[in-house]
C-alpha cells in the first residue's frame, strides 16, 4: 500500500507538471482554435529566464520566478502579435506547422542561451525530503502539487470570475459572436499566448528544480501534448484531468511495469503517454472531455 | 495590389534560395579547394572513390623526402611555422545538444591546445598541425550523422583526432578501412583493443577501457564495502553501457557478489528518456552501490531522484558520468560529495606530471577552467604525434604510410600523464588496466580529488583479456 501511495504522490507531482504544459496548449486552442506545438520551446526559454533571474543576476528565487513568468508571458504575446496575428483565417494546418518552425526555433535559442552544462534554478526545495508516516516525499513534489493547485485555481477563477475572463470564455464558444459583441478578440488572442508562456515556464521550473535545467528538459514536455488529447483538445478541466491522467500512468509504470508487465521492456514508461493516448482516443475521439463535433454529411 | 506584392516576394524568396544554393556550391568549392591548390586535394577528391589508386597518383614529396597525399600540404598552416608543412585533422564529436556536450566541448578544446602547443615549439617532424573549423563536425551523437560528416571532411584530413562514440565510431569504421583513416576515439570499449574490431589498429585508444575500469570500480567498492554488498548497473545503450556493465559482472563474480538487484538500460535525456525508471528501481531494489555508465545529466538527475525521495546508495560512475558543471548544483553537492565516486583512465587536474604541468598552463593561457576532460583531449594526442613522428621517420606521411607506421607504436609516453601504452601485439599483455578513482571536492581543482591514485586490483589484473568483453 506504501508503494502504491508512494506512486501516487510520485505521480501527481509529475501530472501536475504536465497538466500546466497541458492548460497552454489547451488555452491557446480554445481561444484561437490554434494547435500549438511550441509549448516544450516556450518551456525551455522561461526556464533559462528564472535561471538567469536568479543565479546570474543574483535575484532572490522568487522575484526571479515572477520575473522569469512575466518575460515570458511578454514573449508569448510578441510571438502572438508578430507570428499568429497574420496567420488569422488561414488553414489550421498552416498554422500549426507555423508553431512547429516556431517550438524548433524557440528551442535552439533556449539551447544557446542554457548552453551544455546544467544550471541550477537556485530553487528552496533541492532534493530534500519530508516524512509522512511511511510515505517520504520529496519537497519538490509537494510543491509542485500545491503550485499547481494555487495556479490552476487562480486561473480558474479567472476565467470565471473576471469580464476579461469571461470574455475569453465568449471567444472560445464563438469568435465572430464575441466580436460583433465588441469583445476584443485580438487581445484574447494574446493574452492566451501570454498565460500558456508562462504556464510552461512554471512547468519548466518545477521540471528542473533540485537537479537543475538543462536543454533536455524540453523533450519531457512533448509528453503534455498527449496529456491535453486525452482531456480533449478544447476542455480546461480536460487538461489537468489528461495531465495527472498520464503523470500518474507514467508512476504506476515505473513502479510496477518490471514486477507484472516485463515483457513490455524497459523504459516503457516513456512510452506509455501515447499508448493511453491511443486506447482513449478509440473510445472517445474528442478526448475524455472534449466536445464532440457534429458534421452534416 | 495585395496579390502582387505576395508574387513579388515569393519570386524574391525564390531567387534568394537560388543565390544560397549558389552560395553554399561556392563555399564547398572554397573548403576543398584550400587545400586544392596543393595537388593534394586533387587527389582527396578522387580517393573517396579509389583510395589505393589516387593515393599513389597525386603523391607529394617534401624536400627532406616525406612523401605526403590527402590531408597534408607542404605549404604552412593557417598561422602556422612558415618553413613547416601542414598536417591537417579532423573532430567529428558531440558539440552542442548530445549527452556528451559538456565533457566534449573542453575535450576537444585540449586537443586543439594540445597541437597549438606543439606548433608553438617548432612543430612535429618539419610539419605543424591543424584542426580547423572546417574540419570539425557536430554529430549530436547520432551515427548516421556521424558518418555523413566524416564523408564531408574526409577530403581534407589525414587522421581524426576525435571520434567520440562507439556506436558513431563503429559506424563509420567500414568508411574509415576503405580510407585508411586513423582515429582517436573518444570511446573506450574493450573492443577497440582487438584487430578484428578497429580496423587492424585504425582506432588509437588511450587509457584503460571501460571493463577493465569496471573491474577496479568492483574491487574498490568491495575493498571500501565489503563483500556483503547488493548492487545495481545503470547504463546507456550499446558498447558504453554494455561494456562496463560486463566488466562489473566479471568483478561481481569474483568475489561472489550475486546478480544486480536490477540491470537497467537508460535511454540518454536527449534522446527521450527519463530517469524515473531507474530512480524508481534504486528506490524499490535498494542496492548498497549503483555502477552507472550514462552522461552527467543522467547521473546528476538519478542520484537527485533516489536522493530526494529520502534513498541512499553509493554511486560510483565511468569517467563520462562526471562533469565540473555539476559541483554548481549546490542541491545537490552534499550528496554528490558524500556518495559518488568517478573512475578514469588518468589522474585529473590534481595529477603531477610533465603532461599535466603542460596542458595547465595552455588552459590557463586560454581561459579554459580546470577540466578534466580537457585533459583526456590533451593526452589522447601523444599517440597521434608519435605516429606523425614515426611516418616521417619513414618518408610516408601518406595515410597507407601512417597506416604501416602504426606498427611502431610500442612504447608511446603521455608526459607521465598515464602510464606509457603500446598500441601493438597481444591485447592481453598491452591493454592498459590501470584506473584511478575520485570523489568530488568541490575546492578541488575539477572539483575533484582522487581516493586512491592509479591502480589495477586484483580481478583486472587476473583477467584473461583474449576477447572484448562485450560484443554489440
Amino acid at each position: 500500500m506504501t508503494e502504491f501511495l508512494q506512486a501516487t504522490i510520485n505521480g501527481f507531482a509529475t501530472g501536475a507538471i504536465y497538466a500546466l504544459l497541458a492548460l497552454g496548449f489547451v488555452i491557446i486552442y480554445k481561444s484561437s482554435e490554434v494547435l500549438s506545438f511550441a509549448q516544450s520551446g516556450l518551456m525551455i526559454l522561461g526556464a533559462f529566464w528564472v535561471v538567469y533571474f536568479s543565479t546570474v543576476l543574483e535575484l532572490n528565487f522568487w522575484v526571479a520566478l515572477l520575473l522569469g513568468i512575466i518575460l515570458s508571458a511578454l514573449i508569448g504575446v510578441v510571438i502572438e502579435r508578430s507570428m499568429l496575428r497574420p496567420m488569422v483565417g488561414k488553414p489550421a494546418f498552416s498554422v500549426a506547422i507555423l508553431t512547429i518552425g516556431l517550438n524548433i526555433a524557440l528551442t535552439v535559442i533556449g539551447f544557446d542561451l542554457i548552453g551544455v552544462e546544467i544550471r541550477s534554478l537556485g530553487d528552496p526545495w533541492g532534493i530534500q525530503v519530508v516524512q509522512m508516516g511511511d510515505l517520504v516525499v520529496s519537497r519538490k513534489d509537494l510543491a509542485t502539487i500545491v503550485s499547481s493547485v494555487i495556479v490552476v485555481g487562480s486561473l480558474l477563477a479567472f476565467f470565471r470570475y473576471t469580464r476579461f475572463g469571461l470574455a475569453m470564455r465568449a471567444t472560445a464558444i464563438d469568435q465572430e459572436t464575441a466580436l460583433a459583441q465588441g469583445i476584443p478578440v485580438a487581445r484574447v488572442f494574446a493574452v492566451a499566448w501570454a498565460i500558456a508562456a508562462g504556464l510552461a515556464t512554471i512547468a519548466g521550473v518545477f521540471l528542473g528544480a533540485g537537479t537543475g535545467v538543462s536543454a533536455a528538459i524540453g523533450v519531457r514536455a512533448i509528453r503534455a501534448l498527449p496529456a491535453a488529447v486525452i482531456g480533449g483538445l478544447d476542455s480546461i478541466p480536460g487538461a489537468i484531468v489528461g495531465g495527472l491522467i498520464i503523470g500518474l500512468a507514467e508512476s504506476y509504470t515505473v513502479t510496477y511495469q518490471s514486477e507484472y508487465l516485463a515483457f513490455l521492456g524497459q523504459n516503457f514508461s516513456t512510452a506509455v503517454a501515447y499508448v493511453v493516448m491511443f486506447l482513449v482516443l478509440l473510445v472517445r475521439p474528442y478526448g475524455i472531455f472534449g466536445t464532440r463535433e457534429v458534421v452534416r454529411v | 495590389m495585395r496579390r502582387k506584392w505576395v508574387k513579388v516576394l515569393a519570386l524574391f524568396s525564390v531567387l534568394a534560395l537560388v543565390a544560397a544554393a549558389c552560395s553554399q556550391e561556392d563555399d564547398a568549392e572554397t573548403t576543398t579547394a584550400a587545400p586544392a591548390e596543393t595537388t593534394t586535394t586533387a587527389a582527396a577528391a578522387e580517393t573517396t572513390a579509389a583510395p589505393s589508386e589516387t593515393t599513389e597518383a597525386a603523391t607529394e614529396t617534401t624536400e627532406p623526402g616525406v612523401a605526403f597525399d590527402v590531408g597534408v600540404t607542404a605549404e604552412p598552416c593557417p598561422n602556422g611555422n612558415a618553413d613547416n608543412g601542414c598536417i591537417y585533422l579532423g573532430v567529428i564529436s558531440d558539440l552542442s545538444d548530445g549527452p556528451f556536450a559538456p565533457l566534449a566541448i573542453p575535450a576537444v578544446a585540449g586537443t586543439q591546445e594540445f597541437w597549438n602547443t606543439v606548433n608553438a615549439n617548432g612543430g612535429v617532424a618539419g610539419f605543424d598541425v591543424a584542426i580547423t573549423s572546417d574540419n570539425t563536425v557536430d554529430a549530436h551523437y547520432n551515427p548516421s550523422e556521424h558518418v555523413e560528416g566524416y564523408l564531408q571532411i574526409e577530403p581534407n584530413i589525414l587522421m581524426l583526432a576525435q571520434s567520440l562514440g562507439t556506436p558513431q565510431t563503429q559506424a563509420a569504421l567500414p568508411q574509415y578501412i576503405e580510407d585508411n583513416m586513423v582515429a582517436v576515439p573518444a570511446t573506450w570499449w574493450s573492443g577497440w583493443a582487438f584487430p578484428e574490431n578497429d580496423g587492424g589498429g585504425l582506432v588509437l585508444e588511450t587509457g584503460v577501457n571501460y571493463c577493465f575500469e569496471a573491474m577496479n570500480d568492483v574491487d574498490f567498492v568491495v575493498g571500501q564495502l565489503g563483500a556483503e554488498i547488493s548492487y545495481a548497473v545503470v547504463g546507456f545503450p550499446g558498447d558504453y553501457g554494455g561494456d562496463y556493465a560486463a566488466g562489473v559482472a566479471l568483478g561481481a563474480e569474483a568475489y561472489g557478489l550475486g546478480d544486480p538487484t536490477f540491470q537497467l538500460t537508460q535511454v540518454p535525456l536527449s534522446a527521450g528518456g527519463d530517469v524515473s525508471e531507474a530512480v524508481s528501481q534504486i528506490l524499490a531494489t535498494g542496492p548498497n552501490v549503483v555502477f552507472i555508465t550514462t552522461g552527467p545529466l543522467e547521473m546528476a538527475q538519478t542520484m537527485g531522484g533516489v536522493f530526494g525521495a529520502g534513498g541512499q546508495a553509493v554511486f560510483v560512475g565511468t569517467h563520462p558520468t562526471w562533469n565540473p558543471g555539476l559541483v554548481q548544483q549546490e542541491a545537490l553537492l552534499p550528496a554528490l560529495e558524500a556518495a559518488y565516486f568517478q573512475s578514469g583512465f588518468m589522474p585529473g587536474w590534481f595529477g603531477e606530471s610533465a603532461g599535466h604541468d603542460a596542458a595547465r598552463a595552455a588552459a590557463d593561457s586560454i581561459g579554459q577552467d580546470p577540466n578534466e576532460w580537457f585533459l583526456n583531449g590533451w593526452a589522447s594526442q601523444y599517440p597521434v604525434k608519435a605516429l606523425i613522428e614515426a611516418a616521417v621517420g619513414n618518408g610516408d606521411l601518406t595515410r597507407a604510410g601512417v597506416v604501416a607506421s602504426l606498427q611502431q607504436l610500442t612504447d608511446v609516453s603521455f608526459d607521465g600523464m598515464l602510464p606509457n601504452q603500446s598500441y601493438v601485439g597481444d591485447p592481453n599483455v598491452s591493454a592498459p588496466r590501470m584506473s584511478i578513482i575520485n570523489q568530488v571536492d568541490a575546492a578541488g581543482p575539477g572539483g575533484t580529488k582522487t581516493a586512491t591514485g592509479m591502480f589495477v586490483g586484483p580481478t583486472a589484473e587476473g583477467h584473461d583479456f583474449s576477447a572484448p568483453c562485450f560484443v554489440p
